[in-house]
């Protein structure tokens, strides 16, 4: 399967939008290398803007020249938006609905090996709580570059995660990301895996996994985690009465949490939260902390399996 | 009506006002004043009209909690009835305490959590000279504000991307919630703080209001590249005998007795 990289898609995206969005403006806390921003910078530096290692000014700039009328596009690593700039972002942003797009990129565990320090654990935890903010985790290029465009055009604030690195593109060209809705991966019927950003590749490799034991999955891949598409997960729910989530993310008030909330409110069910289980990431490659942490295919398949065991009383 | 009336009114208005809302921040809404009069009348030309215009001049008020002095002004330049400041911090009431721009006609950004504002006006001022508009973007901030990092993280962007269209306003009144502000963080040398990050600076009685338009008109006229900042030194709770120079009504509740004494000591000015 092709592969294409987050950082390359964010820099070519931009320069697509800029020609369409004459107000679109970039803005870095010197990592505009992390994001991808740079052609844009080549291209466009009247419209790029550096604010040096200062995020907190950086969200406070965006939200100033959103109020003027530019499209302000903020990036730095997940964990510095969501933490070191929440305030900024909550109140700045969230609060006066300046028209701010902000990029967290290096998401989760994709920061490898910059370690426990750099791994967002609670963005979408953060995001997510902020009223007026709409949060997204990308599948793949494709769906950042989709989700991007739709975010260029949406009037509000908004938050995307960005990984870190190459990976697989399992959306073709001609994908049409709709907003606020669960895309329908594999039907099945005996549990239901609901996926987002990193974690759906690995769902699609669970699926097929699980498909040779017999076991028939529903998959659903999750970009848009606020809103949430609650028919969706009321549909997983009523199909299979057993929900398996998988996040790049902390589970406490991520993805899993979010359909937990929407279970509990609809059609009441099993849910299991595959994620990290309260705990910071810590200096590896991708692959260990995924195996590790059981967001892998392999962490996916496992609870399924035993799960279904147990569901068949054996 | 001259200037100096125009600030006198205006003080007493707020003072009225936030007596009857129960209570607020009098201290910080009483120094600002002379700083609100001279931006708001003398050197913006600031009218309901002029906000559907995107390259008029914006005032942010940094320090949000000075809400009500702003509020007292916008009801005079008719950006709302008067009637609706008996709406003051009221439950459902449509003048919040800390000022909101999606609640309130004129107030150009949401404030209270401090050192954004700032940051924002930053923002605003970085816009408009990217397309060459002739506004210039005006922040006032408290001094206790600039305890805030995020106060000279903008300080630094401002100079960096030489904004001469962007003036700051501090309100120098030498007190915070907890103290005086030499005893609770001393702002040091604090003109030459400002120097160090690049800024045009210029000193003034902040609660003398044709000092206060003086010095503001020559830091627009400079246009040298440099964003400027007036540090106006004013009186906390200026005005009113019981509460000049004592940090201790930042904020705070007025007895009617209190309350009668404020008003003859800003009646007999």
């Amino acid at each position: 399967m092709e592969t294409r990289d987050t950082n390359e898609t964010y820099g070519k995206t931009l320069l697509r939008l800029a020609e369409k969005y004459p107000e679109l403006v970039v803005l870095e806390a010197d990592l505009g290398k992390a994001s991808g921003s740079v052609p844009f910078k080549e291209k466009y530096p009247e419209r790029y803007y550096n604010f040096g290692v200062a995020e907190q000014n950086m969200v406070g700039f965006a939200s100033g020249m959103a109020a003027v009328g530019k499209i302000p596009f903020a990036s730095t690593f997940a964990s510095f938006m969501s933490q070191r700039a929440l305030d900024q972002v909550v109140n700045s942003v969230g609060y006066n609905n300046e028209n701010v797009k902000l990029i967290g990129t290096y998401a989760g565990i994709t920061s490898e090996k910059n370690g426990g320090t750099h791994i967002s654990v609670l963005d979408i935890a953060a995001m997510r709580a902020i009223p007026r903010m709409l949060v997204f985790d990308p599948g793949d290029a494709v769906e950042y570059e989709k989700i991007l465009e739709f975010a260029a055009g949406h009037e509000g604030p908004v938050y995307i995660r960005a990984n870190k690195g190459k990976f697989p593109v399992f959306h073709s060209s001609d994908y049409t990301f709709t907003f606020n809705k669960a895309e329908i991966l594999s039907s099945g019927s005996d549990v239901a895996l609901i996926t987002t950003g990193l974690t759906t590749y690995q769902g699609i490799l669970a699926v097929e996994r699980l498909r040779k034991d017999g076991i028939s999955v529903l998959h659903l891949h999750m970009p848009t985690i606020k809103p949430i598409d609650k028919a969706a997960i009321q549909m997983a729910m009523e199909k299979t009465g057993w929900i398996v989530t998988a996040e790049n993310h902390s589970v406490i008030n991520g993805l899993g949490m979010a359909v937990c909330a929407v279970a509990a409110e609809t059609v009441p069910g099993k849910v299991t939260r595959l994620g990290f289980q309260d705990h910071f990431g810590e200096t590896a490659t991708l692959d260990y902390m995924m195996h590790k942490y059981g967001i892998d295919s392999d962490g996916m398949v496992e609870v399924i399996r035993s799960g279904i065991r147990k569901k068949g009383g054996q | 009506m001259n200037l100096q009336e125009k600030s006198n009114e205006l003080r007493k208005d707020t003072f009225k006002a936030m007596y009857a809302s129960g209570g607020g921040h009098f201290g910080g809404c009483l120094s600002v004043i002379e700083i609100l009069t001279a931006i708001l009348y003398g050197v913006m030309d600031f009218s309901p009209s002029s906000l559907s215009d995107p390259d008029r001049d914006r005032m942010i008020l940094s320090k949000g909690h000075a809400g009500p002095a702003l509020y007292v002004a916008l009801a005079d330049l008719g950006f709302f009835e008067k009637e609706r400041l008996g709406e003051l911090d009221k439950n459902g009431g449509r003048l919040p305490k800390h000022i909101d721009r999606l609640k309130v006609p004129g107030v150009e950004f949401s404030t209270g959590p401090l050192g954004q504002g700032f940051s924002a006006a930053g923002g605003m001022a970085l816009a408009l000279k990217s397309r060459n508009s002739k506004a210039s973007v005006y922040a006032i901030l408290g001094d206790g504000e600039c305890d805030e990092g995020q106060v000279w993280e903008t300080a630094m962007a401002a100079a960096n991307f030489n904004l001469d269209n962007f003036i700051a306003v501090v309100d120098k009144n030498n007190c915070q919630v907890d103290s005086e502000t030499k005893d609770v963080m001393d702002l040091g040398d604090f003109p030459d703080k400002w120097r160090a990050f690049g800024w045009n600076v210029s000193e003034c009685d902040g609660n003398d209001v044709d000092a206060v338009l003086e010095a503001i008109s020559g830091l627009v006229a400079l246009k040298n590249g440099r964003p400027s900042v007036l540090i106006a030194n004013t009186v906390k709770g200026k005005g009113v005998s019981f509460m000049e120079g004592n940090y201790r009504w930042h904020s705070g509740k007025l007895s009617e007795e209190q309350y009668m004494t404020g008003l003859k000591d800003l009646e007999g000015v």
